[in-house]
């Protein structure tokens, strides 16, 4: 029933609205409303007297609701509610017309609109509330437990002094041990202390408070819930190291091969990727760094852990090397040698010289293995009952047929060859890879009783058979027939892979002194070409585009050239005749599909001898083969989904029959996918769809690159090898491969070598651990996330580019004594201590342009503590500080600065630092001293800059999932800054120290306590009150079409399945209303923020006049 | 349209949690924008039916203007993406009905947005004083009575 007796009681605010708003006006204009009964004004109507004349007005005049009209409700809502219901007036029938912050200070330049403005809200406020029903919160139970998100100073202050009030708390920390930024200082000011001393023993009682449960190297990954309810996901990230077992005995990082830059020393320093951030670290567990997969891993078709077995080389350990290449392939020696080495295609190291040779560390692993006598062994897991036929015994039939044994299942290769190997042995000459290489890595199969079934060719025939025999078929027939040129005289010639089979199947051929003609550029060319020359020809290599558009692998070309193969580019092949060819000219036009540019013919022609011709230009699988079985072909290449299924049920196909002619570790790769597949179909599991390449944007740290450039193999001598079919290339000498595995730059982090593992007499290194995701419920929760610096390199004018240009949390590392250069500050560049040093203050704070608008508060305390810290420690180094003004406003901070001008000589000179650059070994600090009007420029050995603080790194995306405000520049927005520093406008949300805005450590300890009284004082009540402004449903008009439920962020809505109407969970209900604005009946409704309320409310508001 | 004088009406519906703290901001900071913007504090731009909208330009408004959280940041996680659907539905209703589609506008103001804030109000309305008045308030004078 609307309200017929309201009362408006009108506030001055001092002058705040009276000076602007005709106060007066107003409550004689409101008084005029028949719904009014009674409107007044009042000096301050949040003064006690003010309450009072509301409390007496209601019941002198019953009063059956009120507005209150003054500043904002988030003010004094709760005062005046509170006051109403003193006088016997339900609290929800009072409303706030906010005419201060809304019309009085916007419009104080235009008294007469503000008035009429304060007029219209306060009109639009009575309609709204004239049917305000009357309601009681709704109690709920409160969790008497906190979560503190940080664990620095301020978030170990709040968690200690919550635990000691006998408050259950969690802490969640981002890094691996407790302390924040505050552990990194070198001493604090103005007192001097060193935080190593006075921090630890907070972290300790964290770290060992009954009370408290740690969550370090972990964060807060969703929140859900309400004031004095809520459900906190956290995900601890995995140290891969089982922190209940790790002693901290350190074995594992004496061991480790990978360095990484130390990010407690902001790089200041480098660390083992498994380390303990610093010595005093609570807890003091060992954590291993991952990144993520690096690129040659995951540029890898068959994603080899490269940086894995390169680790393991740099530590010389070659027989952990060989492992970690097994536990993925067992073929190392094939693909040491052939491989086209994407990953090296990918490797980080080629941005700063060259990749690493990757592929010829693997050989060496490989040859190393076979030199001392360790081979690989096939464990089978399990044998099945089911069998798998293969035909074809190259890269893609030997690799499926490896995974498939390997998980128990029987498996014959079938081959029409009599070598297994398939283009392996027929289409490489042995000089690159020897049968020797293939029989060895084949024999671990054979031992784990895979059947090889030669001379075998398959064929329309047997296949069903073979069908029936098996479960299920893999056909990787490869790529075994010659495309054709189509030109005169072409029966004349050989074709290249004909010409290999040849040879690599020991059929004699004499071609000394033959000139050979070589048509082709890509790595069978070069191939025949090379092992016509070992045949004793005279051999060129013709081909129709330019040498560095050759598909080969450009070493091989080099390689071919140096024995003596001779080239002839831009010819296209016309004519083949007795001895001779004819060729036409070309010429390079626009570039085709493939990138490269076209070749053209010109018209012009040319001929050169030739006893023999040979043609590699290009391969195909023999599709007729599979027309012949049934199977659908596509391009002349067996057509498959992306299962490697084909078009016959059971039967799979890979490598170069289904890509094209390609490269080994291609072929593989399929052979690993459609074994994978077979599985699934052999199980009846999901199929995956193939997935060569993954993505990898980690990039290493070149700034610690070692500095070897990459080093050449050792070759078989020239004479040597141009008249034997030897293996040319003999890899890295035992010197060399170290060397060069140390180039590699770590892109992954933790490269899971596995050498730890050895070490670890607690076996509590587990490199397969995953994140975990575990469960809190909390009633409160405070978020102390600190602050961060702006990294040097922001600053380019100012010289932080330079490796001893540096912020000054990075100076504080070198100013601890527990820091990389034991508090003796040395130049990074080169170790010198510094005979000069400049500070700048004020880099990027008070400067919107190039940085954020704010002073940042602590620079001007550190830097003078810097100064002085570094006049203790190298009395004789001269030290200049560059200041705007100096603001040392806190107890002893003054007297500090004085100490630093007058007791330690610092040179303050007061102006702006323009620019830094560098002079010779010195860095020349260009400025102004204001004081004097002069140009001043100083040349000093390391300049620091005072760089501006933000909010942490994530700290948005955490206030996201915590739904309370932020600014641009990551800091956390409070409730009130002046009276509710510390609150949010989430309930139950607190927040203290830096997270707030950057502030000292005395004042980050305060917040501390301050946040952590405030969630006591939340905690310690029985129950909670919830705002009973929720959503509620009119059964009567309800059509239970769930368009409301489908608006639900919370869940809270359900649709009766017997009345088929809604039905609202006040628990999970939180009052937004987007059910109501998608209701079409309006059945549901916010109590108190009815449509028909709102409709009356704009009414007003949009009424002309 | 154009009218001499025109001085434009335009109602505010401003989520409590961002855009209403952020006219709050504004308000303490002393910033000044037109009291053309007639405000009311609704709990989430999500709960704003069409129909207010609909309702403010028939009853007289010359616009109105929807302030809710940015993307990401809404307090009641998904309501400034369904405040949105909804502005662009009665965008395109209005649109299809030869009315002005600007005389309703979206914008996402946060809490610590109060410059933006007095921007947006002031640009707004600078704008639409630009445009003259709505012709959609005039639908009751174009005979609907009369055939009742």
């Amino acid at each position: 029933m609307a309200m017929k007796r309201i009362g408006v009681f009108i506030c001055h605010c001092g002058r705040n609205i009276a000076g602007t708003v005709d106060v007066k006006r107003v409550a004689e204009e409101i008084g005029k409303r028949e719904d009014v009964a009674f409107s007044t004004t009042y000096v301050f109507m949040c003064s006690q007297p003010g309450q009072k004349l509301i409390e007496d007005s209601i019941k002198k005049y019953n009063l059956d609701g009120v507005v209150v009209a003054n500043c904002s409700p988030t003010l004094h809502e709760r005062t005046m509610r509170n006051a109403a219901a003193r006088a016997g007036l339900n609290p929800y029938r009072v409303e706030i017309a906010n005419i201060r912050e809304w019309a009085a200070w916007p419009h104080e330049d235009n008294p007469e609109a503000a008035t009429r403005k304060a007029i219209r809200i306060i009109n639009a406020t009575i309609e709204k509330l004239k049917a305000n029903a009357a309601l009681h919160p709704i109690e709920v139970p409160v969790i008497k437990r906190a979560l503190v998100i940080g664990g620095g100073v301020a978030g170990m202050q709040a968690a200690l002094d919550l635990a000691d009030a006998g408050i259950e708390t969690v802490v969640v920390e981002k890094n691996p041990s407790l302390g924040g930024n505050m552990i990194r200082l070198s001493e604090t000011f103005p007192t001097l202390d060193c935080p190593q001393c006075i921090l630890t023993p907070k972290m300790n009682d964290v770290g060992s408070h009954p009370n408290i449960k740690l969550y370090t190297y972990s964060e807060v990954e969703e929140v859900e819930g309400y004031l004095g309810n809520f459900k906190v996901k956290i995900r601890k990230k995995s140290p891969y190291i089982d922190w209940n077992k790790c002693t901290g005995c350190g074995e594992c990082a004496k061991v480790c091969p990978t360095v990484l830059p130390s990010d407690f020393d902001l790089k200041m320093a480098t660390r083992k990727a498994t380390h303990i951030p610093f010595e005093q670290a609570v807890p003091f567990k060992y954590t291993i760094t991952r990144y993520g997969v690096p690129p040659c891993n995951a540029a890898c078709p068959l994603h080899l852990n490269a940086q894995g077995y390169v680790a393991a080389a740099k530590a010389g350990r070659f027989d952990r090397a060989i492992e970690v290449v097994w536990e993925n392939l067992p073929f190392a020696g094939i693909a040491g040698r052939i491989c086209t080495h994407p990953c090296e295609d990918a490797c980080s190291r080629r941005f700063v010289d060259k990749p690493v040779g990757i592929r010829e560390i693997k050989r060496f692993v490989a040859d190393w293995a076979e030199k001392n006598q360790k081979r690989y062994v096939l464990h089978v897991e399990g044998e099945k009952d089911k069998s798998v036929a293969i035909i074809g015994a190259g890269a893609a039939g030997l690799m499926a047929a490896h995974d498939l044994r390997k998980k128990g299942y029987k498996v014959t290769v079938y081959d029409k060859l009599p070598v297994i190997g398939g283009m392996l042995a027929v289409g490489i000459p042995p000089y690159r890879l020897p049968q020797e290489v293939i029989d060895r890595e084949v024999q671990p199969l054979i031992d784990a009783g895979v059947k090889f079934v030669l001379n075998y060719e398959v064929n329309e025939k047997n296949f069903e058979e073979i069908r029936k025999k098996h479960d299920a078929v893999i056909i990787a027939i490869g790529t075994h027939k010659e495309r054709h040129l189509n030109i005169p005289g072409e029966e004349k010639a050989l074709h290249a892979l004909e010409f290999l089979r040849k040879v690599n199947l020991g059929e004699k051929m004499d071609l000394k002194g033959k000139k050979v003609v070589v048509i082709g550029g890509g790595n069978s060319a070069v191939d025949a070409a090379r092992t016509a020359l070992r045949l004793g020809a005279d051999v060129t290599i013709a081909y129709r585009r330019v040498r560095e558009m050759m598909p080969a692998i450009p070493e091989e070309v080099d390689d071919a050239e140096e024995e003596g193969v001779k080239f002839k580019f831009l010819v296209s092949p016309a004519e083949i005749k007795d001895g001779t060819i004819k060729l036409e000219k070309m010429k390079l036009g626009e570039k085709d599909e493939s990138g490269r540019r076209r070749p053209i013919p010109t018209g012009e022609y040319e001929e050169m001898p030739a006893d023999l011709v040979i043609l590699a230009v290009g391969e195909i699988p023999d599709a007729s083969f599979a027309e012949k079985l049934g199977i659908e072909v596509e391009r002349n290449r067996i057509k498959t989904d992306e299962y490697l299924r084909t078009s016959l049920d059971g039967v799979f196909a890979a490598g170069d029959a289904v890509t094209g002619a390609w490269d080994w570790v291609h072929a593989a790769a399929y052979g690993r996918w459609a074994a994978k597949n077979v599985m699934h179909y052999l199980e009846g599991e999901e199929m995956e769809e193939v997935k060569i390449e993954w993505k990898s944007n980690l990039r290493g740290f070149p700034e610690l690159a070692y500095p070897a450039g990459r080093h050449d193999t050792m070759k078989l001598d020239l004479k040597e090898r141009v008249s034997t079919f030897k293996e040319f290339n003999l890899g890295y000498s035992d010197e060399d491969v170290v060397d060069e595995a140390k180039r590699c730059l770590g892109c992954g982090g933790c490269a899971q070598c596995g050498l730890c593992l050895e070490v670890c007499d607690v076996n509590a290194i587990d490199l397969t651990m995953k994140d975990e995701i575990v469960e809190e419920d909390v009633g409160a929760i405070i978020v102390a996330t600190g602050f961060e610096v702006m990294p040097p390199e922001a600053f380019p004018e100012l010289g932080g580019k330079y490796p001893d240009v540096l912020n000054a949390l990075q100076f504080e590392r070198l100013l601890a004594p527990s820091g990389p250069t034991a508090g003796i500050p040395r130049r990074p560049s080169d170790g010198k201590v510094p005979e000069s040093i400049a500070f700048v203050h004020c880099v990027g704070s008070r400067d919107p342009q190039n940085g954020v608008p704010y002073c940042s508060r602590i620079c001007c305390m550190y830097t003078i503590k810097q100064a002085m810290l570094v006049k203790h420690a190298l009395p004789n180094t001269a030290v200049y500080d560059f200041y705007i003004d100096i603001r040392s406003n806190g107890k002893g901070y003054e007297e500090f600065y004085h100490r630093a001008k007058e007791e330690y000589g610092v040179n303050f000179i007061r102006g702006k630092v323009s620019k830094v650059y560098k002079v010779g070994d010195k860095y020349r600090v260009q400025g102004v001293d204001t004081l004097t009007g002069r140009i001043v420029e100083v040349d000093v050995d390391m300049v620091v800059l005072a760089t501006a603080a933000k909010g942490s790194e994530g700290v948005k995306e955490l206030a996201k999932k915590l739904r309370i405000p932020y600014d641009e520049w990551g800091w956390l927005k409070e409730t009130h800054l002046k009276l509710k520093p510390l609150e949010t406008p989430v309930g139950g949300v607190f927040i203290a120290g830096a997270a707030q805005f950057v502030k000292d450590i005395t004042d980050s300890v305060s917040q501390g306590s301050g946040a952590a009284a405030k969630a006591m004082a939340l905690l310690s009540k029985p129950q909670l009150e919830k705002e009973p402004l929720l959503a509620r449903v009119d059964p009567e008009i309800c059509a239970g079409c769930g368009r409301c439920k489908d608006q639900c962020a919370y869940g809270a809505i359900s649709i009766d399945p017997v009345r088929h109407v809604a039905v609202v969970n006040e628990a999970l209900c939180e009052g937004c209303g987007a059910c109501s604005a998608n209701c079409p009946t309006t059945a549901i409704q916010v109590v108190n923020f009815k449509k028909g309320q709102i409709i009356r409310a704009v009414d007003v508001l949009a009424e002309v006049f | 349209m154009k009218e001499e004088n025109f001085d434009p009406v335009i109602v505010g519906f401003f989520c409590n949690w961002c855009t209403s703290a952020a006219a709050d901001l504004a308000g303490t900071a002393r910033l000044h924008y037109p009291p053309n913007i007639r405000p009311i504090r609704v709990m989430c731009s999500s709960t704003v039916d069409p129909v207010y909208l609909i309702r403010a330009l028939q009853e007289g408004a010359d616009a109105t203007i929807l302030g809710g959280c940015h993307p990401g940041d809404c307090h009641y996680i998904t309501g400034n993406y369904k405040a949105r659907r909804r502005v662009a539905i009665v965008k395109t209703v209005l649109k299809s009905l030869g009315f002005d589609d600007t005389r309703v506008l979206l914008e996402w103001i946060s809490g610590s947005e109060g410059p933006k804030f007095a921007r947006v109000m002031n640009e707004y309305t600078a704008y639409i004083r630009e445009r003259g008045p709505s012709d959609f308030k005039y639908l009751d004078s174009l005979g609907g009575e009369e055939i009742e």
